[in-house]
């Protein structure tokens, strides 16, 4: 559970940017019409409503992502409407959950449906093939709109980032970002239960450290290195920060009795970061991009097994790694 | 004595080493989004999930 609000959270992190990269923000124009940009890793998608009535909200977290109205990567329009009512093509992924995706010509159209909301979707999400614009209609009924909704609400914004970095942008992770006070990004890498929160408690507050998020990160080629980006998607710790650091070095977490670092190459890296991505398994050509996005990072960036006691001598022994890479 | 083209070559190479299998473990219930790890349920009205962006329990 979260000990505090995000924002108090968020306001923290924030104190801590020393060497980090962090992005611009700004709210939106008092006009309820005008667009809400937001920019993650570096790619900036705008929303807007459709109709007066649909009030746009942001949870605290991704609030923190507003940028200054630019020339955005995506555009999203929301609307009231019927999801689902119109033929929605060829099924191509039963995610098992809340959505599903269907591919109309070259259209990826989601539909979310819950049992919790009656039997009709309550929301459909079409994007154009290479998810620069699309549409977002949801059903009136199924909302309080009069507290205000976010169309993008999970999990459809990481299906949004995720569609755009398969075309050639990066991957996102399930891992805890860490800025040192030099600017170095440090990386830690695991499933549910592998140490990212408790890492990211154990850094959290060490001077001149930001954590950039301690559930998801955004991996992107810049130049010629690998930078790694923070995301309003936070875990437990609920540490979110809209800034950004070169990837120095990627580290698998693992529970042990003492700190050791096995360095990892090749397919065996790979293979543990792809397994720790989110990868979209219905795009072929996605898929491919990012096989080969992570084969190039493991390839130039290295990358260890990190065994750690859970507590805080692991920070010094990591940042001593990172003084002499 | 010639040489034969490429010898030196072959005693640069590495010995040869089996190809071993190994396998990594991947969970399809955090790999695929939309998960909510508070409850293990899926849907914008979770008891505890919610509202869903601004959640603290989803798949970490």
């Amino acid at each position: 559970m979260r000990a505090e609000p995000i924002r108090r959270r968020v306001k923290a992190v924030a104190k801590h940017k020393t060497g980090v990269a962090v992005l611009p923000r700004a709210r939106p124009g008092s006009d309820p019409g005008s667009a809400f940009h937001l920019r993650i890793a570096d790619i900036t998608v705008a929303v807007a409503a459709r109709e007066a009535d649909l009030v746009l909200r942001l949870d605290e977290a991704t609030e923190e992502f507003l940028v200054a109205p630019s020339n955005p990567d995506a555009t999203v329009a929301a609307s009231w409407g019927d999801p689902g009512g119109a033929s929605l093509g060829e099924p191509v992924f039963d995610s098992g959950g809340i959505w599903k995706l269907y591919r109309d010509g070259t259209r990826h159209r989601f539909l979310f449906s819950s049992p919790a909301l009656g039997p009709l979707p309550y929301k459909e999400a079409t994007f154009e093939a290479d998810f620069s614009s699309g549409e977002v209609t949801l059903r009136r009924a199924c909302f309080q709109a009069a507290h205000g909704l976010w169309p993008l609400e999970y999990p459809l914004d990481e299906l949004l980032l995720q569609g755009l970095l398969a075309r050639g942008r990066g991957a996102e992770i399930h891992a805890c970002g860490v800025a040192d006070a030099s600017g170095r990004g440090l990386l830690f890498v695991g499933q549910s239960g592998a140490g990212k929160t408790t890492m990211a408690r154990l850094w959290e507050g060490v001077p001149g450290i930001t954590v950039l998020s301690d559930d998801r990160i955004i991996l992107r080629r810049v130049g010629s290195g690998f930078t790694m980006y923070g995301t309003p998607w936070h875990g437990e710790a609920a540490l979110a920060a809209p800034a950004s650091a070169p990837l120095t070095g990627v580290f698998f977490l693992e529970h042990g009795a003492a700190n050791t670092l096995v360095p990892l190459r090749g397919a065996t890296a790979a293979a543990r970061l792809f397994a720790c991505g989110f990868p979209p398994f219905f795009d072929r050509d996605g898929l491919d991009f990012t096989l080969k996005f992570l084969g190039d990072l493991v390839a130039e960036v290295p990358c260890h097994e990190l065994c750690f006691a859970r507590d805080n001598r692991v920070v010094e022994f990591v940042q001593s790694w990172a003084g002499s890479a | 004595m010639n040489t034969a083209p490429g010898s030196e070559k072959s005693q640069a190479r590495r010995s040869y080493s089996k190809p071993v299998m190994k396998r990594v473990h991947l969970k399809p219930e955090e790999a695929v989004l939309g998960g909510c790890k508070i409850t293990g349920q899926f849907g914008p009205t979770v008891p505890g999930c919610k509202p869903l962006g601004n959640c603290s329990g989803l798949q970490s």
